[in-house]
């Protein structure tokens, strides 16, 4: 026998550590998309977001996504300093530059406090009677009424200071004014001040907040520590404990009647008179810490300067880790030995005791057979037992007794299990299941009928069978031998690694594929597809309140059997809660049957990556239920806003988005929807988003709800309503109308064939010289006005004169084309039409020439048609005897008339140009009248007397 | 500094009219787009042109549509429409929807500067198939129309001048007056056609013909 004093060694060589744990906080900052790391200001919105003031923007923040405001999006300074949600929803933002207010995403500035843009707005606060109060850096409190106005109030007018920095009200109607020179308090319209002389610790005051028990009563964080106003008068808190730093920057209020601080040297809690502090060391992102908010589920939000925003969780979890001085974070066992000193095992990191402030190590250099230690157990003779990968130990009364080879010649000790008759069997891997008496040990290996040489742990049920969990199943050893179970009798998987027999003398294992409990035929399992967070169970315990916990490759799962086989769909969903590293364990991967229950019912977890020590008292679940939200409805990609959408048929690729908002563990919260004709039952996901690929037409009805890890299922429904359109080719008025269309068409054409060849050939007409204006004349167009373009430079005038030629060449070309296209065109066909061109024409051509022209065109009917080749040869018989007279007359008037009795017409055109010069010359002209009049079934007579004078007979009809 | 804008779907005649308005002393065309759409989007966001040239047949909404947003938001805004139609239905149904005036595109290059400064200087185009137009248009209103819209005497006189074919000195000579004055007259006239077709369109909606 070898025994090795270990008081003799701790008093020589254990290392004690003070210890540090750290508590569950997760932070938020640049790298999760916060714009700065600087956050001044949080608060929480009605629709439960999260508002983040920081230096550098402003942030919303939904659980998983910021949305970022800055001076592009209208803000009048990305420097932001406080926060404020008034009571229309409205979210108000004192920045460097005034204040500005933010409804759904978009920014307002309002005109009335553009008084207060030269200032920097850092406390906002809207009062009982709805009208604002903006507390600026050193330019007093500004009051902004109702009715629009502006009013401010410095120490002139009796406030203590110029910098404030927060403001409150009272029950009674007081607006209270942190400031850095004492507290004011204005009411019936006066200030009264409040400094060190009123028995505050200080006169810098950073934060003033209302009791929230009592509404009368106040919490002021000063720059030496915590005060109080009872109503009456104020004092300092002097806490039975230290304060973590004296500067205290804001407070905010939790459950159960806590008050935390933000101060700048870490956070401190206030309960019982008495402050618990958390800094860096304990989890804390940044230890100079500027805000602090309590959000609806109970989580504190702390603003920092440089870590951004750390939320801390609730104290259930108490983490240690090489960092808080284990000397190994592969943590396998816990045992409480008889003097109640805790013990923790490690894969190579031997033992440490624990006494709840320091760590004393025990490691193979003071003894201890091997660093690699399995199983740590405590027995009824105040034996602690220790199972190592090299063998087998136990320590009692200081002393401990190590097995020699003789004596127990195996290695691998997973468990070791005290029968009530006092023996003890011995679990190995490998090595099969060792039954340890006084006398010597026997050994029982697959040859005896295990399953497998693989034992991981043993447990006595109520009747004294011995149950065995192996690699191959589990065994059950009766007095002829072993009862096998494995996969046909129920077991998820036949790696089982933990058993225990459960109070009520039930078995349950955990195994590579789930737990399972035994009925007293076969097994019934439980596994990830019922909610466990992992496939892979290292360990099942059963605590004193009866609850199991399950230990995953996944995090840790709180069973509640009772709610789990309850018929109320409520409980069923709370029966299995999660805990992961997101919720403050400190890792997801647990070690094979590393949990025990303490003393004081706290649980100890051990993990790949530390200890988790759970207190069930301080956890209350996550018992706010989300308020989901449909986020977006995509159609095809585009996205529609209203709740009433009709789409086309062809838009049958419907993606919902929707979202809840919890912080406790927003990757915990799980979904189910459904789309009424298509979901029969209601679809569950942890996916934020619901396709339907190709839904036929019809009216359809989406909904959605949410339920946070702790099983409560969001009150609301959120709902959207669309319908798709049948394609147009199934409707019936569609098939009637193409039926009519097809009918009419052929009725038509049969009826028409004949006119409708003549329409074509008139048309066509149109069509060709529409297009040779449009392409030609605008080509030309194009040329004149470059032309204009050049002889705006300078270049000499034989050019330009070239230039302004062939500016004029094309104008007239397009004029031309102008003209014709005017006259072949149908719709210009009343006589009023032709005359209006012709006016127009002399306007143009006549006028600058100082020619007096009197028209006759009195007796005509404006409105009368007239067919397009009598129009047409009339107009262009026009043009050319009017740019005759242009051209050779040396008169000074124009006689132009026209007459009609229905059916034919004369038409008149007489100039006071003396005759001879020019009339050579007309004779091409003149030979084209003729062509023209005769293309009009018309006639033309010309002659010279008293000038030039043309007269013109046609007929108003075509035949 | 008179600032003009420009609407116009061919690209060469809208560059060249935009850099020769940029070179002009006194005026400026920040502006020169393709569509309607791309205009409004424009007068949104930036400082509003004295004056907007514009084409009738454009891609996407038509001029005439176009003048009516355009007037109906920016009332201050003068329009002329350049038109490759020497075509008076196009061109009344235009003044009706709100142009001060029309350039037929290959007026030349110095004539559409004038044309804009005189608009500017309040002087606005008639001729005399558009002042018949404008005849008709208001005898036609005459008995269901209130007396702001109706033309004035001198307005009558004016317009009757115009489709005698007189110019605007001798319509001035006959009723002596100055030119100047005949012009206000004239876009006096303008702005009671659009006032009219306003109502019309109004009065045409409740009768259920539109």
């Amino acid at each position: 026998m070898k025994f090795i004093s270990i008081l003799f060694i701790t008093v020589f060589i254990g290392l004690n550590s003070v210890y540090a744990q750290t508590y569950p906080f997760r932070t938020y900052s640049i790298e999760e998309g916060l714009s700065e790391s600087v956050v001044y200001d949080i608060i929480q919105d009605s629709d439960g977001f999260i508002w983040l003031a920081t230096g550098f923007g402003l942030n919303k923040f939904d659980g998983y996504s910021f949305e970022t405001f800055f001076e592009d999006h209208g803000l009048l300074s990305s420097q932001t300093n406080t926060i404020f949600e008034a009571s229309d929803g409205g979210i108000w933002v004192g920045t460097d530059n005034g204040a500005q207010v933010i409804y759904g995403d978009s920014v307002h500035t309002y005109p009335d406090l553009r008084g207060l843009e030269s200032h920097s707005v850092i406390s906002i606060y809207q009062d009982s009677n709805g009208e604002f109060w903006f507390g600026t850096e050193g330019s007093g409190v500004w009051h902004y009424f109702g009715d629009g106005s502006l009013e401010v109030y410095t120490t002139n007018n009796g406030l203590a200071g110029n910098q404030v920095r927060a403001i409150t009200e009272t029950i009674d109607g007081s607006l209270w004014f942190a400031t850095r020179s004492g507290v004011s308090r204005l009411s019936n319209g006066n200030f009264r001040s409040y400094t060190q002389a009123n028995g505050l610790p200080e006169n810098r005051i950073r934060d003033i907040k209302v009791d929230p028990i009592d509404p009368n009563k106040l919490w002021v964080a000063t720059r030496n520590g915590l005060a109080h106003f009872d109503g009456e008068s104020f004092s300092a808190i002097n806490g039975t404990s230290e304060l973590v730093d004296q500067k205290v920057r804001a407070i905010t209020f939790g459950e159960n009647n806590d008050i935390w601080l933000a101060t700048e040297g870490g956070i401190s809690l206030y309960r019982n008179n008495s402050f618990t502090n958390f800094g860096t060391e304990e989890g804390l992102s940044a230890n100079i810490v500027y805000s602090a908010m309590s959000d609806r589920e109970g989580n504190i939000w702390f603003g920092t300067l440089g870590g951004g925003a750390s939320l801390l969780l609730g104290q259930y979890f108490e983490n240690f880790d090489t960092e808080s001085g284990l000397p190994n974070n592969l943590v396998t066992s816990f045992t409480e030995d008889a003097n109640g000193t805790m013990w923790i095992g490690s894969y190579g990191g031997g033992l440490v005791s624990f006494d709840g402030s320091e760590f004393e190590y025990f490691y193979t250099q003071h003894g201890l057979p091997d660093n690699r230690v399995y199983h740590l157990s405590t027995d009824s003779k105040g034996r602690t037992w220790v199972g190592m990968r090299d063998g087998l130990a136990f320590i009692q009364n200081g002393e401990m007794y190590e097995f020699s080879e003789q004596e127990f010649p195996f290695r691998k000790v997973r468990h070791v299990n005290e029968t009530t008759a006092g023996t003890y069997w011995i679990s190995t891997y490998d090595e099969g299941l060792i039954h340890l008496k006084d006398d010597g040990f026997e050994q029982f290996t697959s040859e005896d009928g295990l399953p497998n040489n693989t034992v991981l742990v043993t447990a006595e049920d109520e009747e004294g069978n011995l149950w065995i969990a192996t690699y191959g199943g589990v065994a059950k050893k009766t007095s002829d031998g072993f009862e096998l179970y494995s996969l046909q009798d129920g077991l998820p998987n036949n790696g089982i690694m933990d058993l225990i027999v459960d109070e009520s003398g039930t078995v349950w294992i955990a195994s590579f594929g789930g737990i399972a409990w035994f009925d007293g035929v076969q097994f019934i399992e439980i596994t990830d597809a019922d909610g466990l967070p992992g496939r892979v169970c290292y360990f099942i315990e059963q605590d004193s309140n009866g609850i199991y916990w399950v230990g995953t490759n996944a995090g840790l799962a709180r069973l509640d059997i009772d709610k789990y086989y309850s018929n109320d769909e409520v409980e069923q969903n709370q029966a299995i809660q999660i805990l992961q590293s997101d919720q403050g364990l400190i890792a997801n991967e647990a070690n094979l049957g590393a949990v025990y229950e303490d003393a004081d019912k706290n649980l100890w977890i051990g993990t790949v990556d530390g200890v988790s020590k759970f207190y069930p008292e301080e956890y209350r679940g996550n018992q706010v239920p989300p308020r989901v939200k449909i986020t977006d409805f995509r159609a095809s990609g585009r996205s529609f806003q209203s709740n009433d959408i009709t789409l086309d048929y062809d838009r049958d690729f419907i993606q919902i988005d929707f979202s809840a908002i919890n912080f406790t563990a927003p990757n915990l919260v799980t979904y189910r929807y459904r789309m009424s004709n298509i979901d029969p039952e209601w679809q569950y996901t942890t996916e934020r988003t619901a396709r339907y690929p190709s839904l036929p037409s019809g009216k359809y009805t989406f909904e959605v709800q949410a339920q946070n890890s702790s099983g409560v299922w969001s009150f609301n429904t959120a709902t959207i309503d669309f319908s798709l359109n049948p394609p147009f080719w199934f409707t019936w008025w569609f098939v009637s109308i193409i039926v009519i269309v097809i009918a009419g068409i052929l009725y038509l054409f049969y009826r028409n064939y004949q006119y409708m060849q003549m329409v074509d050939i008139e048309r066509m007409r149109v069509r060709i010289a529409s297009d040779l204006h449009d392409d030609v004349g605008a080509s030309l167009t194009e040329v004149a006005l470059q032309s204009d373009f050049l002889q705006a430079s300078s270049m000499d005038s034989e050019f330009k004169n070239s230039l302004t030629q062939i500016g004029q060449q094309c104008r007239k070309i397009v004029t031309s084309l102008d003209d014709i296209v005017w006259s072949i065109d149908a719709r210009n066909d009343t006589l009023g039409d032709l005359t209006d061109r012709m006016q127009d024409y002399i306007l143009n051509v006549l006028e600058p020439l100082n020619f007096e022209v009197h028209y006759n065109f009195d007796d005509l009917k404006m409105e009368e048609k007239i067919p397009v080749p009598v129009k047409e040869n009339l107009y262009l018989i026009f043009k050319e005897a009017i740019n005759n007279i242009a051209k050779y007359s040396n008169g000074d008037k124009v006689d132009i008339g026209m007459k009609s009795n229905g059916s034919s017409f004369t038409f008149v055109i007489h100039d006071n140009g003396t005759t001879g010069k020019g009339a050579k010359k007309t004779g091409q002209g003149l030979r084209n009248m003729q062509m023209r009049a005769q293309r009009m079934n018309g006639s033309v007579d010309i002659t010279q007397n008293d000038g030039f004078r043309i007269e013109l007979k046609g007929k108003l009809t075509l035949n | 500094m008179a600032i003009v804008g420009i609407v116009e779907d061919n690209k060469k005649i809208r560059d060249l009219i935009q850099r020769y308005l940029d070179m002009q002393e006194g005026m400026q065309c920040p502006v020169a787009t393709d569509t309607v759409e791309e205009m409004l989007e424009f007068l949104e966001e930036h400082q509003h042109p004295n004056v907007l040239l514009m084409d009738i047949q454009l891609p996407g909404m038509s001029g005439i549509k176009g003048m009516e947003i355009i007037k109906s938001k920016y009332p201050d805004i003068d329009i002329i429409m350049l038109t490759v139609y020497h075509d008076s239905h196009k061109i009344f149904d235009s003044l009706k929807a709100g142009a001060s005036g029309y350039l037929l595109k290959h007026t030349s290059l110095p004539e559409i500067k004038e044309s804009i400064e005189n608009l500017l200087k309040g002087g606005a185009p008639m001729s005399p198939q558009i002042a018949r137009k404008v005849i008709t248009h208001f005898n036609d209103q005459a008995p269901k129309k209130n007396e702001d819209s109706m033309l004035t005497s001198r307005e009558q006189d004016i317009v009757n001048g115009l489709v005698d074919g007189l110019s605007y000195k001798m319509i001035a000579d006959r009723l002596d007056i100055s030119i100047d004055t005949v012009r206000a007259h004239i876009r006096n006239i303008y702005k009671k056609l659009h006032v009219n077709s306003k109502a019309e369109v109004i009065a045409k909606s409740l009768r259920g013909e539109i």
